[in-house]
């Protein structure tokens, strides 16, 4: 929808725009718990932060001498240690160990500057990646130069429910921008899709090739690139909060920001559990089985 | 899921038929209570000397009993005196005054028609028993619009609009510029029920707003009503604007055209038999399109409007019209994404004389919007289409009992069709399904009575109610949940399936609707009103601005009407022989269970809809101030609002109050046209306005590499105040004099000043001129969007 009134704008509505500096009223801080834990065997991170001033230059400040635990569902506890302020992880203590076994629900405990804090979230099953495949394919128009384009085969289980995260490395680099991100329910973008059981839908599956520094065009891979795609199988509230996420990060303002819903906070699943609650928290819990394959581009 | 089906139908309707029976006796009542014996009956309509259009609002003075009357919307008068001799003045702004004598000994018709007033300013000609139905008339909060002088004002593309100029009147708030929604006495955009002869237009946009769809060609007469909303009015909350379209010249054949920057328009009307029935025939369409097609451009936008209408009046007792609107918005880009929009309505109308003193009209109206969206790509290809049908039967009576009292009743049915939308794929790999949204059915049923009695000479009360049963009705299922408002997991328990026609969920609401004028002296009054307003379509949207594709929603088995009670007194005072009219008026507004969205509600194509609605409550308040001149070489207006409007949503801002989207604290406005000779009329608009609030994020966070945004406060943040001059001029050439047809210019400079007025205001990451990102992506900076600079343009209008 957004893109229609960009168009209409170019069609003589003669906007313009300019930098403003707006002074906002201090806000009061809210903790921000970032939780994403997979089953890799590998170091896992959880993030303690506290909100910061939206037009300052500054870094994250870390909450530090927190208590964090992730505990299973059968009762075993992994804890978090302090790395450096705010960041805490849990290393594995064998090649084999992962926190993640599939079906289980899981509980987040942080407990920072006297306060508790609590989130559940649930392993789900995650199908494989089969195959990545790159094309070459020559100049189809401004926005797809020529150059190898890639896709990837998967097939969402039967059954209605599967919600995925899918992430892209690139040469090792995960494409983090917020167009780049690319989240799945069932095998179509949400739920309302209904497109359940089959193949990723093709525009999923073309969503592991990068955007140019602009956003503007796709970037195609070259020979001697590689990719890695991994499957982040999800809890649909994970699916919904990064939704939102994306709805917010992706949101770019003027002239249609009048017919738009008004901003909104995007959720949270966790919850301030403490005798005498005191202070908002943000940030997401959420588990994720996770399953990947690579392929390097040659001639 | 269970399912098993409901049937209490039966019951409801022995309640409704209960109700009906009561409703009619209790008039039948009221009326053998009013007869008088002894009186005579003097009625008839007033029309245009020159085309036999009938006057709305026609003022009838009796000079010996010093009473009166006011013709109604059909140009229809009645008057019950005893017999004798009597003076009757017949005036109307902008023609010249008739004085009658009539000896009155039977029931007598008597037919007017008034000249126009002779245009030379040194010739006007202001009458002793001037217009002064600003002090006299009951009605308050209610402002009329002179559609020759809204032609007269500068105009955004020259396209003169009644929609932008009553965003200037007092009490009413705009979005913002180049936008057809208005806000009156902090109420939605929704909240106000647009009438087109008497058909509802469900989006009164064109172009988004740039435009509305009222061709100001063929408008004959437009009110707005704010507070103390007549009983024969209902189904919104806060306004009703009434337009009515002319008739069609009677006597003779004539037109108008107009070249325009944007748009081009033509109106034809003249007699089919004459003065006895008429046509008028009216397109407009934008032609941007066709530049662009010139242009080799791929992208094409464009609206048009057709109005058309036929009248026959047979005699004096029978008179039938029929009325048609259409509008259409087409947008499409590269071959590829296309949308388009538009509304239908027909009215028919028969307006019948049961007897000298009960006027009655029986209207059948149909209204359809809909909307359509369609992609065309091998993958992502798609079809979306909504409907919105509506189909209304309408009984109006008015009853001239004596000088004293008029009885105004009727009753007025209508069925509505939802189709919120269907999508379907538009080819073969198309990763979409057909799937369609559950439509949904209205009944809505009202029985009105309203009783004007004019008590003394001082004091005269209107009192009455209108009786609202609204029913949801099938087919349809209702899904039953586990939690109700639970959004993110939804869990239905249950199905509950109706039969076609089968009652859902009936609401049965009364409205009373008071209001009472007592004059302190002949050139001042004060006047009260109360009015409660019940609204049962909603549009559920939390944009500031609705756009055509948001879905309009019945009461339901979840959503509950909407209840607005308001009150409002106001001070009226004539200067200088009611040349100058003076208004205050003050008033509160509570609404219970407006509609908005919990926060991340998922709107798009949603079965579970009514798990993200919620309703809460809204409040506002306000002073007024008008002043207006109506006659001389300088007419026009100054307004001043304060008002406040605010809101309380549960899960909305953190269930904390938040002002509404279309809070404004001041607004002043000024409108003014000036005769200058008989060659040039100039045209000023000036407006300010405090701006109007915004959401901005207050902090960020990082999560997982993303910056989220964190909102402490739902339009926390307000937009700088807006401000903008507009001028025009309006050139009749003097060779006009001798010639069959007459044109004009009409020079407009919108925005003269070259304002730079904040539209919104957005934030991102912190980049140069270039795009690229300064820094390390951390740091983010706030932009403002204004639209329209200085803006001139020229209009050719042709009279013939």
């Amino acid at each position: 929808m957004k893109k229609i009134y960009i168009v209409l704008l170019t069609l003589g509505l003669l906007a313009c725009e300019d930098k403003v500096n707006v002074n906002l009223p201090e806000a009061p801080e809210a903790l921000v718990i970032d939780a994403w834990v997979n089953n890799k065997n590998e170091p896992q991170e959880i993030n303690v932060l506290k909100t910061q001033p939206y037009f300052d230059n500054s870094v994250p400040i870390g909450v530090s001498g927190a208590i964090v635990e992730v505990t299973s569902e059968e009762g075993t506890v992994f804890t978090f240690t302090e790395m450096e302020p705010g960041k805490y992880t849990w290393d594995p203590a064998t090649s084999t160990e992962t926190i993640g076994d599939e079906l289980l629900d899981y509980t987040l405990t942080v407990v920072a500057e006297g306060q508790t804090y609590a989130a559940t979230s649930r392993i789900k099953r995650v199908p494989p990646v089969d195959s990545i495949k790159f094309t070459f394919k020559e100049e189809r128009n401004p926005f797809q130069p020529e150059g190898y384009y890639a896709e990837f085969v998967a097939t969402d289980p039967v059954g209605p429910s599967d919600s995925y995260w899918i992430k892209s490395y690139k040469n090792g680099v995960l494409l983090n921008r917020p167009f780049e991100l690319n989240i799945a329910f069932d095998a179509g973008f949400n739920e309302g899709g209904n497109i359940d059981g089959v193949v990723f839908i093709q525009p999923i599956q073309d969503a592991v090739n990068p955007l140019t520094e602009e956003l503007d065009a796709f970037e195609p891979y070259e020979v001697g690139d590689s990719l890695y795609v991994e499957i982040h199988a999800i809890p649909n509230d994970a699916f919904t909060f990064l939704q939102q996420v994306q709805i917010q990060t992706q949101r770019d303002g003027g002239f249609d920001e009048i017919f738009a819903e008004p901003m909104e906070n995007v959720s949270t699943n966790i919850e301030n559990v403490s005798d005498s609650p005191n202070g908002q928290v943000v940030g997401f819990f959420s588990m994720a089985a996770v399953s990947g394959n690579g392929k390097r581009v040659s001639e | 899921m269970k399912t098993h089906k409901c049937g209490y139908a039966s019951t409801k309707t022995k309640i409704m038929k209960k109700i009906y029976l009561f409703g009619v006796f209790t008039l039948a009542f009221c009326l053998s209570a009013f007869a008088q014996e002894g009186n005579f009956t003097l009625n008839g309509y007033v029309k245009d000397l020159d085309n036999g259009e009938e006057l709305i609002g026609v003022t009838i003075y009796v000079e010996e009993t010093k009473s009166g009357a006011i013709t109604n919307v059909y140009g229809f008068y009645a008057l019950s005196l005893p017999p004798g001799e009597y003076n009757i003045l017949y005036s109307y702004m902008g023609y010249q005054t008739i004085r009658q004598q009539i000896d009155l000994t039977k029931d007598m018709v008597f037919n007017v028609e008034l000249p126009s007033s002779v245009t030379e300013m040194d010739e006007v000609v202001i009458t002793g028993e001037a217009i002064d139905a600003n002090v006299t008339d009951i009605k308050m909060s209610r402002n009329d619009l002179n559609i020759q002088q809204v032609q007269r004002l500068p105009a955004l593309f020259g396209e003169p609009d009644i929609i932008k100029t009553i965003q200037m009147l007092p009490g009413v708030i705009s979005a913002g510029e180049g936008t057809s929604s208005f806000f009156v006495r902090g109420g939605s955009a929704d909240q106000n029920l647009i009438l087109i002869d008497e058909a509802p237009i469900y989006d009164p946009s064109h172009l988004f707003g740039l435009f509305s769809v009222f061709n100001s060609d063929v408008i004959k007469d437009s009110k707005l009503y704010k507070g103390g909303i007549p009983a024969q009015y209902g189904g919104r909350l806060s306004s009703i604007l009434d337009v009515r379209t002319k008739d069609g010249n009677n006597k003779k054949f004539g037109g108008t055209a107009g070249i325009g920057l944007l748009a081009s328009k033509l109106m034809v009307e003249g007699p089919i038999r004459k003065d006895k029935s008429s046509f008028i025939v009216s397109g407009r369409r934008s032609y941007v399109d066709l530049f662009l097609r010139a242009a080799d451009q791929d992208n094409f936008v464009h609206f048009y409007d057709v109005n058309a209408k036929a009248s026959w009046k047979h005699n004096n007792n029978n008179r039938f019209f029929a009325a048609v609107y259409l509008g259409r918005d087409v947008f499409e880009f590269e071959d590829v994404f296309g949308f388009d929009w538009g509304n239908a309505t027909a009215t028919f109308r028969w307006n019948h004389l049961f007897n000298d003193r009960l006027f009655s009209n029986t209207s059948v109206i149909a209204s359809n919007f809909d909307y359509k969206m369609e992609l065309d790509d091998n993958v992502q290809g798609f079809i979306w289409k909504s409907n919105l049908q509506e189909f209304s039967f309408k009984e109006d009576l008015n009853y001239f009992v004596n000088p004293s009292n008029a009885l105004d009743f009727g009753y007025h049915v209508t069925y509505r069709r939802f189709e919120p939308g269907r999508l379907s794929p538009n080819a073969q790999n198309s990763i979409f399904v057909d799937t369609e949204l559950q439509h949904q059915f209205a009944l809505d049923h009202a029985l009105y009575a309203n009783h004007e009695w004019k008590a003394s000479e001082r004091l005269t009360l209107a009192y009455g109610a209108r009786l609202s049963i609204f029913q949801n009705i099938g087919e349809q299922d209702v899904y039953l949940y586990d939690d109700p408002k639970e959004n993110v997991d939804i869990e239905r328990i249950d199905t509950l399936s109706f039969d076609a026609f089968e009652n859902i969920k009936t609401y049965i609401n009364l409205e009373p609707r008071v209001s009472l004028r007592y004059l302190l002296n002949p050139t001042s009054s004060l006047k009260a009103s109360y009015s409660r307003m019940v609204q049962n379509t909603h549009l559920i949207s939390s944009g500031t601005v609705p756009i055509p594709f948001n879905t309009w929603n019945p009461s339901d088995y979840y959503l509950e009407p909407q209840i607005a009670d308001q009150w409002a007194v106001g001070y009226f005072k004539n200067l200088k022989n009611n040349s100058i009219e003076l208004s205050s008026e003050i008033y509160y507004k509570d609404i219970q269970n407006v509609t908005d969205f919990a926060d991340n509600a998922q709107v798009f194509f949603n079965n579970d809809l009514s798990t993200e609605y919620r309703q809460g409550d809204s409040w506002s308040y306000g002073l007024e101030l008008m002043a207006q001149k109506k006659e001389g070489v300088l007419t026009g207006f100054i307004s001043y609002t304060w008002s406040k409007a605010e809101r309380k949503i549960p899960d909305v801002n953190q269930d904390k109050a938040f002002f509404a989207n279309y809070d404004r604290r001041n607004a002043f406005n000024a409108v003014a046209t000036y005769e200058l000779n008989d060659k040039w009329v100039l045209g000023a608009n000036f407006t300010y306005t405090t701006g109007r609030p915004t959401t901005v994020p207050s902090a960020r966070y990082a999560y997982e590499g993303y910056q989220v945004d964190y909102i402490t406060e739902r339009n926390g943040y307000r937009l700088p105040d807006y401000h903008r001059l507009d001028l025009s001029a309006t050139l009749t050439p003097r060779k006009n004099a001798n010639r069959k047809w007459k044109s004009s210019w009409t020079f407009s400079i919108y925005n003269a000043y070259n304002r730079s007025n904040a539209f919104s205001i957005y934030t991102r990451v912190k980049q140069d001129d270039d795009g690229n990102i300064i820094g390390d992506g951390n740091e983010k900076e706030a932009r403002m969007i204004y639209l329209f600079p200085i803006l001139p343009s020229v209009t050719y209008n042709i009279k013939f």
